[in-house]
């Protein structure tokens, strides 16, 4: 593949569950000033209920104003296959990130996740897809991308079943058995996201690669394990965020940013 | 007679052939030589040709050529006939012709998706051929929408000659509205029609986009919410380009045109949502509301009367007589498929390949990848009903099978036959497998 409707790839940056993603020139008819973009394209063909859903699902994430998400410059489909384009992020995924980061600076990367997902919350969206991967590093913080679609294009459909088996752990156990997502399967997504940043440890070490089944299971009949190493306030928030009772996780994104800045910030006691 | 009338063909990329003229459709995979000595003892373009094409396939291939489809049309239907020792493969028609032998098979009236091949990759189907010979390994052919339909269909219909037709006229015979600006933005729920303007689609050298550079500039002022535009892409030399066995085409060469289409994101969405809510405890129902008898745990999540601990919460729900409360129900659990994916049973399914029709509002329809075609268009159903997940057949081809492990033998369930999915039961859709995980155990 060296394109897609107006765009031409430069290279494949990344492949997810879901579809591809491309560094591309930008159209000229974006009028955009930068030289790239990221084009995600996704898997999945495009009917024209998935076409419409995803049309709208744009639309909502595009009218969404904060500086806390990637930025959507455009959206379509191209014979039976939809794609979108958004900010490329050169700093890239608190997955990849290009520069290392101290913890400090993952604690900021993370709030700056939680209140972009707070601006998708009030406007009614959950994100669904919250990971590492999905998490940029900026200059000055960082920023949520990629909404999940996977719940867009098959409802009802929980887990994509391609992928890392790894990717569970982001998954809150109400979210595997429920397609509706919420504030609260984002945060528990958010917590286990500041986890992995801050650890390089899975929550659920008991994990078989390959067995599907057998991790969902494992994940719903036990509880997360979270590293004893890790500093005893951020461990009291991931601990927080990853309750059992989605009632007992910060209630609102914003609510876990505001906890995180002050972890981040060297002058408020711990 | 024009054939495929109405229809649309991607061509599927791949290293055989594709053609088609007005006489027929055929797909041809198999040694060069004999692929271009084929065409050439039964050219394309003329109907004899095709007729010696189709009975080549019905009776018997020369050497060298591993696959062939031929399509014609008539008066009220279309026909197939494949043959090949490699691997043919039919999409979309039923009851489904063998996979590995010959066949022939009618259809009338036929208006849903078809997808041929031999040697079909799984590559996205690109174009739209109109006429001539281009490299591809199948196609997919579908009602020519609003979107899609072939200039020269519509000539048809207008009753131009048909040695008229046959050249593809490149010059626009009537003036076609363009797309963009032209919509009226009280239409809101109508999908504008993509432009077919056919001096656009046979324009060889103009590939620049062709709206506004600028979105944020309204086009003539009259940007309407559901607009949507097309642009001519760059060339796309991998499948425009002829093929080398062309020398001796047995049509005009002309490759289809693809299109695409941007959303208009300034648009707002319809229907604005209200912000989420926060989690209570009380907020494990599903959308779709059928009220059932439960019982609440000691932290109020409502859960099944068999439950031993809650699902929500994990808590023991070991107590004496529980209290009855009927609440919307919360979701049952899950069903995990053979390669992972997993779907929330908080709603029905309806089951089947491709994007089946559901005619019930209250089945989601659940669509299976299955390359190797043995689930059916519409193949079975998961109906939740009360705190049970019942599976039916639908009237599949291939069946539906419960896996007994008393006998550890499948079990084919007959067309209709409800099944109440206990824990851990498996449940075979043609070739591909389900495991159902209950939310919660008994």
């Amino acid at each position: 593949m060296n394109g897609i409707a107006d765009y031409q790839f430069i290279r494949l940056l990344g492949e997810g569950n879901h579809g591809r993603c491309w560094l591309a020139h930008p159209p000229q008819r974006l009028g955009l000033r930068f030289e790239h973009v990221a084009v995600k394209t996704l898997t999945q063909r495009a009917g024209d209920d998935n076409h419409r859903r995803l049309r709208d699902e744009m639309r909502r994430y595009a009218t969404v104003e904060s500086p806390y998400l990637a930025p959507l410059y455009d959206a379509g489909r191209h014979n039976d296959q939809l794609f979108y384009a958004r900010a490329y992020q050169p700093g890239g995924s608190l997955d990849e990130a290009a520069a290392d980061l101290s913890p400090r600076e993952i604690v900021h990367v993370v709030a700056c996740a939680a209140r972009g997902a707070h601006a998708l919350h009030e406007a009614g969206i959950s994100h669904r897809d919250i990971k590492p991967q999905n998490v940029f590093v900026t200059d000055d913080g960082g920023m949520l991308g990629d909404l999940g679609l996977a719940q867009l294009l098959n409802r009802g459909q929980t887990v994509t079943g391609i992928g890392p088996v790894g990717a569970v752990e982001y998954l809150a156990p109400e979210a595997i058995r429920s397609s509706s997502g919420s504030r609260a399967a984002d945060v528990w997504a958010l917590g286990a996201t500041l986890h992995h940043a801050l650890t390089g440890a899975s929550l659920y070490p008991g994990l078989v690669p390959g067995d599907l089944l057998a991790s969902l299971r494992h994940v719903l009949s036990s509880r997360p394990l979270i590293d004893p190493d890790l500093d005893p306030h951020a461990q009291n928030i991931v601990e927080a965020c990853l309750a059992q009772d989605p009632a007992d996780r910060p209630l609102t994104a914003e609510e876990l940013a505001a906890e995180l800045d002050a972890l981040a910030t060297p002058d408020v006691p711990a | 007679m024009k054939v495929l009338r109405n229809r649309r063909v991607a061509v599927v990329t791949g290293d055989g052939l594709v053609g088609r003229t007005q006489h027929g459709l055929i797909i041809v995979h198999g040694h060069p030589d004999a692929v271009d000595a084929l065409l050439t003892d039964a050219p394309l373009d003329t109907a004899a040709g095709v007729d010696r094409l189709r009975r080549a396939a019905a009776t018997g291939l020369p050497t060298g050529i591993g696959g062939i489809v031929v399509v014609v049309e008539d008066g009220d239907g279309i026909e197939v006939t494949t043959a090949g020792p490699e691997h043919v493969s039919v999409d979309g028609i039923e009851p489904a012709p063998e996979r590995h032998g010959d066949a022939r098979v009618r259809l009338i009236n036929h208006t849903g998706v078809i997808r041929l091949g031999v040697a079909f990759g799984r590559a996205g189907a690109a174009h739209d051929l109109r006429e001539g010979l281009v490299p591809g390994s199948g196609v997919v052919l579908s009602a020519a929408t609003r979107h899609s339909a072939a200039p020269a269909d519509r000539d048809v219909d207008r009753g131009r000659p048909p040695d008229q037709r046959a050249r593809h006229d490149p010059a626009p015979e009537r003036a076609m509205p363009p797309a963009q600006g032209l919509v009226d933005a009280s239409s809101l729920d109508v999908e504008p029609v993509i432009d077919p303007d056919p001096a656009r689609r046979s324009s060889p050298v103009d590939s620049g986009p062709r709206i506004d550079p600028d979105p944020m500039t309204p086009v003539s002022g009259r940007r309407s919410p559901t607009q949507l535009t097309e642009i001519q892409p760059p060339a796309e030399p991998e499948t425009t380009q002829i093929a080398p066995q062309s020398s001796r085409a047995p049509a005009a060469l002309t490759s289809g045109h693809a299109t695409f289409e941007v959303f208009d994101l300034s648009v707002r969405a319809t229907g604005l949502r209200p912000p989420l809510p926060t989690a209570t405890s009380d907020d494990t129902a599903t959308e779709a509301t059928q009220l059932v008898e439960g019982t609440l745990c000691s932290r109020q999540h409502f859960n099944n009367p068999l439950a031993s601990s809650c699902q929500v919460c994990g808590i023991s729900m070991a107590h004496g007589t529980p209290n009855l409360v009927e609440r919307p129900r919360p979701t049952l659990g899950f069903i995990v498929f053979d390669d992972g994916t997993t779907f929330a049973l908080d709603r029905s399914y309806a089951i089947g390949r491709e994007l089946p029709e559901v005619d019930d509002p209250d089945m989601t329809p659940l669509v299976i990848d299955d390359p190797e075609h043995s689930v059916s268009r519409r193949h079975a159903e998961l109906r939740l009903d009360g705190w049970d997940v019942i599976v039916r057949d639908v009237g599949s081809s291939n069946g539906t099978r419960v896996w007994d492990p008393s006998t550890s033998s499948w079990q084919r369930l007959e067309t209709g036959e409800p099944l109440t999915l206990r824990d851990g039961t498996y449940v075979a859709v043609g070739r591909r497998v389900f495991v159902y995980e209950p939310a919660v155990r008994a």
